[in-house]
């Protein structure tokens, strides 16, 4: 180290400034650490950088489609994205990658990174998932219980605010819950009729990270429903809004946005890793930053990438992979099926204010152990919303004044379900690196292999007919679905590169996330989690950095590490 | 390979069945509205879908920007609320047409307007832009109705040639109207910040639609 790094010098640096990496900084900085935080894209302030938040539909030139030239410059993004949040998403042709099988790669490279443009579903993992590997013996057992985690979920909950109800469930623990979001009419018909129809599945409101009451000065929720475009009244959780807020004022914490991390430093002698090599995205200049502790929170194929990258004598295979696997057992939830159907009563309901919210049906199979009559493991909720028909769901007869009559009064009732469905670890599917190809800033392209395997298409079926069958016995009619091919990554629930477990030949992270091999390197990002669950993951993210994060804290007192 | 050739060889044989109803209707529609002596092209009759004009810019559109004023306003007429063509639709959907669309839309409403104005002359007798409204409404519902009623035969068209013109026309017509301030301000309800969310309210008598959802 030369004298003149003293400026590069932390007590600690975390790589990544979306939903966990937040945190991280948050908790690192609150508990008096001098944090580096960094962000490999632009800067993005709070309210500030919102540029379309207060436009309206006619502000847009040509509505929310996306141009021709957005479509070439985000091909894999512009199924995720319209013309109102676009720039919270990556250009594909500036940040290439290697599909060896079709995966989307859905990015937000930005300060919040996909915080900003999270669906907000915020659900508690339960023991039926931390012990679901040890009972039927995919992937390794979570060295974590839900008891180990639970005071942590309390901790992140009350901070970041989410809304949702007491539901006394055993396979969705409930929370410290802001009041929920109400169901609206049609919802609240099809919560009656399935308690009247089912015994093993129930209809409950969503759990979301939008403020029903006033919090720290954030919010609340305005009930605009554009989240995606940033919320200048602060009415939903984001990085920007909230944990990069505090971070920032304790004054402890310094941000340095289009920074890209190379690769982390290792030092045989202390047998920790000693700081990182940082790309300045627009200079290409190098840099060194150095810090006692190291948190990677860059996403889970961006984590991985960054570790696989990282290669010394001591670990030629990259950072912490004795066990061979950092990059592999890749899930996400498989996602891309959807059932709909139409309701001829309740005629005289409607609704006032735009719901960000949605109505879930939580895992109901396989409740003690595989069912022998299902075709696969593990399960699925349902997600849903139901709306009142309008021009852009009405199907549209005739023209002139009869349209015209009909574009203006609100349609039938309808309603969707969507199954969330958890992926298996497979070992094969994974990220790696092809070193023959760089990017523009000579980094290896990342190539993802990824494909479900029979479990998954079981499950996705299972959840079609379930829905159908949902709808036709409370009522519904022109009940239908599709059926898209599902592509991996369209959940955008990227999990599982560096996963936690009991045992350092078979994992790569212990039950404070901590690397086995490297103890001063943290990951709590998604790539730390052993198996998917079937839950939307980020509150487990939230909670396992929170806690990760007061374990450094305490080492770092202890001169530990 | 030799499956699609003969997939699409059947495909043509239906269109075949397909175009010759609408050429009957056609004749049936041209009596209705009283068509002055000028006789029927052969060839002209229903919407040349293998025509492909090459080296479209984008900015061939902007001359049909008054047929196309024409035509939103039929489909969203101006009444105690302000038309389609007041809302500036038409010059939405140039934009759209200009900046969004795929080649093969672009083609096919190309290739729409220009030949609604034959459609016009040889069905009418006059340009579409001097029919009346009784005969404008009458035109374009034959457009309309060319849609073909086979929603799986509908499905394969429009993934061989792109959305149709009439899909597009009304799919734009209706959204960019939607969208616009006088339609989401004055046909539809708009609130940009309700700040609240009743989840269950009373239906009062003519409320409009929400115009966002």
């Amino acid at each position: 180290m030369k004298s003149t790094d003293h400026n590069k010098i932390f007590d600690a640096i975390v790589v990544g400034s979306g939903i966990s990496g937040g945190w991280a900084a948050k908790e690192l900085t609150e508990g008096g650490l001098k944090t580096l935080v960094l962000e490999r894209g632009d800067q993005v302030e709070h309210i500030k950088d919102y540029p379309t938040a207060f436009k309206n539909p006619w502000d847009f030139e040509h509505g929310y489609h996306l141009s021709r030239k957005d479509r070439q410059e985000r091909p894999i993004q512009s199924s995720h994205c319209n013309a109102t949040d676009k720039h919270f998403y990556v250009k594909d042709s500036e940040h290439p990658y290697i599909q060896e099988n079709p995966f989307k790669w859905i990015r937000g490279y930005q300060v919040g990174g996909r915080s900003l443009t999270w669906g907000r579903q915020s659900y508690r993992l339960s023991d039926l998932d931390f012990e679901a590997n040890a009972k039927d013996g995919h992937g390794v057992d979570w060295p974590i219980r839900y008891k180990d985690l639970e005071k942590w979920y309390d901790y992140v909950e009350s901070y970041a605010g989410i809304s949702g109800n007491i539901d006394h469930l055993r396979q969705l623990p409930d929370g410290q819950f802001l009041p929920p979001i109400p169901m609206n009419a049609i919802e609240d018909h099809l919560k009656t009729q399935m308690a009247t129809h089912y015994l093993d599945r129930q209809l409950i409101h969503g759990r979301v990270a939008n403020l029903t009451e006033k919090k720290n000065n954030r919010g609340p929720c305005q009930y605009r429903n554009l989240c995606s475009r940033g919320c200048p009244f602060g009415g939903y959780f984001s990085s920007n809004s909230t944990t990069l807020r505090d971070a920032e004022a304790t004054g402890l914490m310094t941000l340095r946005p289009n920074a890209i991390v190379k690769e982390v430093i290792y030092d045989e002698q202390s047998e920790k890793a000693s700081g990182v090599v940082v790309i300045d995205a627009n200079t290409k200049e190098e840099h060194r930053y150095y810090a006692r502790i190291i948190f990677l929170n860059a996403s889970t194929i961006g984590t991985a990438s960054i570790l696989l990258n990282s290669v010394s004598d001591r670990f030629p295979n990259g950072l912490g992979n004795d066990s061979a696997q950092i990059g592999h057992n890749l899930m996400d939830h498989i996602v891309s099926h959807g059932t709909y159907g139409s309701y001829d009563g309740l005629q005289d309901k409607y609704y006032d204010g735009r719901s960000p919210s949605t109505i879930l049906v939580p895992r109901f199979q396989n409740m003690n152990g595989k069912d022998k009559k299902n075709k696969f493991t593990r399960g699925y909720g349902l997600q849903g919303k139901g709306l009142r028909g309008n021009w852009e769901s009405k199907s549209l007869e005739g023209l002139g004044i009869q349209l015209k009559q009909d574009l203006s009064s609100p349609g039938d009732w309808r309603i969707f379900l969507g199954g969330r469905g958890e992926v298996l670890p497979y070992y094969d599917n994974q990220v790696s690196l092809e070193f023959t190809k760089k990017d523009q800033w000579g980094l290896p392209l990342v190539k993802v292999s990824f494909k479900y395997r029979s479990n998954e298409e079981a499950m996705l079926e299972h959840m079609t007919q379930e829905s159908e069958s949902i709808l036709k016995k409370a009522g519904f009619k022109n009940v239908g679905s599709y059926r898209s091919v599902p592509i991996p990554g369209s959940a955008v629930h990227e999990m599982g590169t560096a996963r936690m477990g009991k045992d350092p030949k078979t994992s790569v992270l212990n039950q404070f996330n901590q690397m086995h091999a490297v103890k001063n390197v943290f990951i709590t990002d998604g790539s730390a989690m052993t198996s998917s669950a079937w839950q939307n993951p980020s509150l487990t993210y939230m909670a396992l950095t929170a806690r990760a994060c007061h374990h450094a804290l305490d080492l770092f007192k202890k001169s530990l590490i | 390979m030799v499956y699609t050739s003969l997939f699409a060889t059947a495909l043509l044989a239906l269109f075949q069945v397909v175009k010759a109803k609408i050429m009957q209707r056609r004749s049936v529609i041209k009596g209705l509205l009283g068509a002055t002596g000028i006789s029927l092209v052969a060839g002209t009759c229903g919407y040349n879908y293998a025509k492909s004009p090459t080296g479209l810019t984008g900015e061939e559109l902007a001359q049909y920007e008054g047929l196309l004023a024409e035509l939103v306003d039929v489909i969203i007429p101006p009444s105690d609320t302000p038309g389609a063509k007041e809302a500036e639709v038409h010059r939405y959907i140039l934009s759209y047409m200009k900046n969004c669309s795929t080649d093969k839309e672009y083609r096919n409403f190309y290739n729409g307007l220009t030949e609604i104005e034959t459609f016009s002359v040889n069905t009418v007798g006059f340009s579409f832009q001097n029919c009346s409204l009784k005969q404008k409404t009458e035109l374009l519902r034959e457009v309309f109705n060319e849609e073909l009623d086979n929603a799986t035969l509908r499905k394969i068209k429009t993934k061989l040639r792109g959305n149709s013109f009439a899909h597009l026309l009304k799919k734009l017509t209706v959204e960019g109207y939607c969208q616009s301030r006088l339609g989401a301000t004055e046909h539809l309800a708009y609130r940009p910040i309700p700040g609240k969310y009743e989840a269950i309210t009373q239906l009062k008598p003519n409320q409009p639609c929400w115009a966002t959802k």
